[in-house]
Order: C-alpha cells, then sequence, then structure tokens
C-alpha cells in the first residue's frame, strides 16, 4: 500500500512527501525500538548496578566512549597494589575527610553525576593530580592528567597563565583603582575576581589521587586555592584510585602521547 | 650622657653567636622545604614501581579488572636500585661494588625509614671499610 501511494506520487508530489515521511517515522520509531530493548537487554545483564537504576554510564576518555560498570562478578577479589591496607605513614598517612575550607569531598554517587552533568556539559574537568608515572598506568575514564607538581610556588609565575586559561579562568589586566576600592567595599560584586583574575566562568574541578593516603590532589587543591580558584568550584574525591578500585570500577590506561 | 639607639646599637648589642645562628636558621629553611618536597617525590616514585600492570590489555583501553591482577615485574629492593641508579648514578656505582649481604642491609635500613641521604652515606662508608 505504501508504494502505491509512491507510486501514485510520481504524478502527485505531495501525497509522495506524505508517504516518504510515514516511512520514515516507521524507520526512526523501529530503530528507537530496537536501540532500547538492546540496552534494556544489556541493563538486564548487569547485576551490580552503580546505583539502583543506573547500571553503567558512558564518557569520553581520549575521544572514545568508555563504558564505566563495576565488576559483575560477587566472588571476586581485589588483588595488587591498592589491595594493600598500609604504607609508611608518613608519608602515605590517613587524610582527613576535609581538604580545605569550603572544599566539597565527595563519593562515588557524587562523581557519577558529575560524569553526567558538569564533565559531559564542559563546565567541569574531572583531574587525575598524580605524577604521570602514576596516570599512565591506569586513571579513572574522562580524567585529565594535571600534575600536582606542575603548579609554581609563585602566583606571579607566568606558568599560571596557561594552567588557569585551561580552567577557564581569565586574566583580568590592569584592573582601575576606583573598581578595586568598589569591590573591596562590596559596592561592586567582586564575585569570583582577585586582582590578577576572573574565576566567574571558571570549571569546576574534580581532583583526586592514589586514595585516602595519598597527598598528591590535596597538593593540588591547596596550590589552586592558594591562586585563589574559588574553593566553591573545587571537590576532592577522596576515595581516589585505590576505593575506585574496591568498588570494581572500570579503570583506563591512557594513550601514549 | 646622650643613650645612642638604633640599627647600629642593635647589632652591636647582638651575640656575633646567636646573629650567626639565625642567619644559619634563615639558610637552611629554604633547602629543607625542598629537600622535604623532593623526599616526598621520591617516596610517591617508588610506591609508583610498585604497581603492577596488565600487560594482556591494550593502551588506550579500559580495563575491568580480573580475578588475580598483574603483580609488579620487580621486587621492592629491585625497585630500590633502580632509583638509586636513575638519581644517584655515581652512589650507585660504590653500591654495586658492596658484597650482597652489605647490600642487603642498606635496603634494609632504607626500607626501615631512613632517608636517601642517610643511606648514601652508608653506602659510602660501607664501601670505605670494605677496600
Amino acid at each position: 500500500m505504501l508504494m502505491n501511494e509512491m507510486l501514485e506520487g510520481v504524478l502527485q508530489p505531495r501525497r509522495c512527501f506524505t508517504a516518504i515521511r510515514r516511512a520514515g517515522a516507521g524507520l526512526v520509531l523501529a530503530a528507537a525500538a530496537v536501540a532500547t530493548t538492546a540496552w534494556a537487554q544489556d541493563a538486564d545483564s548487569i547485576a551490580i548496578q552503580l546505583v539502583e537504576g543506573k547500571p553503567f554510564i558512558h564518557v569520553l576518555a581520549d575521544g572514545e566512549s568508555v563504558k564505566i560498570q563495576r565488576i559483575q562478578d560477587p566472588n571476586y577479589e581485589l588483588t595488587g597494589y591498592f589491595a594493600r591496607t598500609g604504607r609508611k605513614c608518613p608519608p602515605f598517612c590517613i587524610h582527613p575527610m576535609h581538604v580545605a575550607p569550603g572544599v566539597e569531598t565527595i563519593g562515588e554517587v557524587e562523581m557519577f553525576e558529575f560524569m553526567e552533568g558538569p564533565m559531559r556539559d564542559g563546565d567541569g574537568l574531572l583531574i587525575d593530580a598524580r605524577t604521570p608515572q602514576w596516570y599512565e598506568k591506569g586513571t579513572i575514564p574522562g580524567a585529565r592528567n594535571v600534575p600536582f607538581t606542575i603548579f609554581p610556588d609563585n602566583p606571579k609565575d607566568r606558568a599560571w597563565n596557561r594552567i588557569l586559561s585551561d580552567f577557564g579562568a581569565k586574566p583580568r589586566g590592569d584592573v582601575g583603582q576606583v573598581e578595586r576600592t568598589l569591590e573591596e567595599w562590596g559596592l561592586m560584586d567582586a564575585g569570583f575576581k582577585t586582582e590578577d583574575w576572573d574565576f566567574s566562568e571558571a570549571k569546576e574541578l574534580v581532583l583526586f589521587c592514589n586514595g585516602p593516603a595519598c597527598d598528591q590532589s590535596p597538593r593540588a587543591i591547596k596550590a589552586l586555592l592558594g591562586i585563589g580558584y574559588p574553593a566553591e568550584k573545587l571537590k576532592y574525591y577522596r576515595g581516589g584510585m585505590q576505593i575506585w578500585d574496591l568498588w570494581g570500577l572500570t579503570t583506563y590506561i591512557p594513550k601514549k602521547q | 650622657m646622650a643613650h645612642y639607639s638604633g640599627p647600629a646599637h642593635l647589632v652591636r648589642s647582638v651575640s656575633p653567636k646567636w646573629l650567626a645562628l639565625s642567619l644559619l636558621s634563615l639558610a637552611l629553611i629554604e633547602p629543607a622545604t625542598a629537600l622535604a618536597a623532593d623526599d616526598y617525590l621520591h617516596a610517591i616514585e617508588v610506591e609508583a614501581n610498585k604497581v603492577g600492570t596488565e600487560p594482556e590489555v591494550a593502551t588506550g583501553s579500559p580495563t575491568t579488572p580480573g580475578p588475580g591482577g598483574a603483580e609488579t615485574p620487580s621486587t621492592p629492593m629491585q625497585a630500590f636500585e633502580k632509583q638509586l641508579e636513575d638519581r644517584f648514578a655515581g652512589t650507585y656505582l660504590f653500591y654495586k661494588r658492596l658484597p650482597p649481604g652489605a647490600r642487603e642491609e642498606i635496603y634494609r635500613q632504607y626500607e626501615g625509614g631512613a632517608s636517601i641521604e642517610d643511606v648514601r652515606r652508608t653506602i659510602m662508608s660501607r664501601f670505605l671499610h670494605t677496600r
């Protein structure tokens, strides 16, 4: 019947287009049904979900989609480096829950929300603050390696320009004394501005390292706070690689540059 | 009699010994901080060498670890020796000339928490006394 309509439509274009639209809509609906069924079947096979109702999520890593899920074997036991219970303290001492005032400490559920929200939208960055030697052995999918060692001690060091610009901050340039005074008096909204930087559009950063006994991401967070990065835009995933591994979550070995 | 006061007077009134100690303390603060940072970097490097890799997993690939993850290919003592070779080549030459028992003793000293500077001193001391 559809074909008849199409044949008739050779002489009657309007009926042809209607037929084509119907056929197209049918194809789209069929494709959606197939995709939904495949997802549902895939999801059905996931007994150990990330959170209830969320069997997995997808993130981009090195330009490709990576599926993050948990190991499905209930008998699996963690082995290897992150299965060890202790290292010399100092320097590998257990860290407090809160790394600095105003910086939120988050867990895995908040990580998933961040990955599907600000990170996916381009408003957030997941930062692996470990040295490259650690990062290359495996990281959380979607994480960018910004080693804590690159942050200069001197706030006037020009290396900050590239780092902060990558994070979405803008240099303020010459700010007039009047404007500065008004900001100091609270008569003009200083927002997320310092003397040298405007962090109003800076990205939300989630930083992590090896786990609760690692100081690499706390050092990075403190360096960023020192340059004026707003604490409200920094988050500390304290669990790091150790707890990420403990939950059997997907890790990613970055491609060599 | 006029009582003179001012910076010159203050300097004259301070004992040279205390002045020297104060200057020495100031001079040591920054190097001590740098040394502490260096020690931490060294510590995390040593730990990184203990991490195993998954040889069957291609790079640029996600991994969901299977049972029995790969162990590190080197022992902790080998990792220590590698660090010594990479960072203190000269000291490492002397270290390699020591008998195995002495090398084991030095590694135990390091494992017990001795700083790399103490270890280097021990290596030189052992080397000189075994000649």
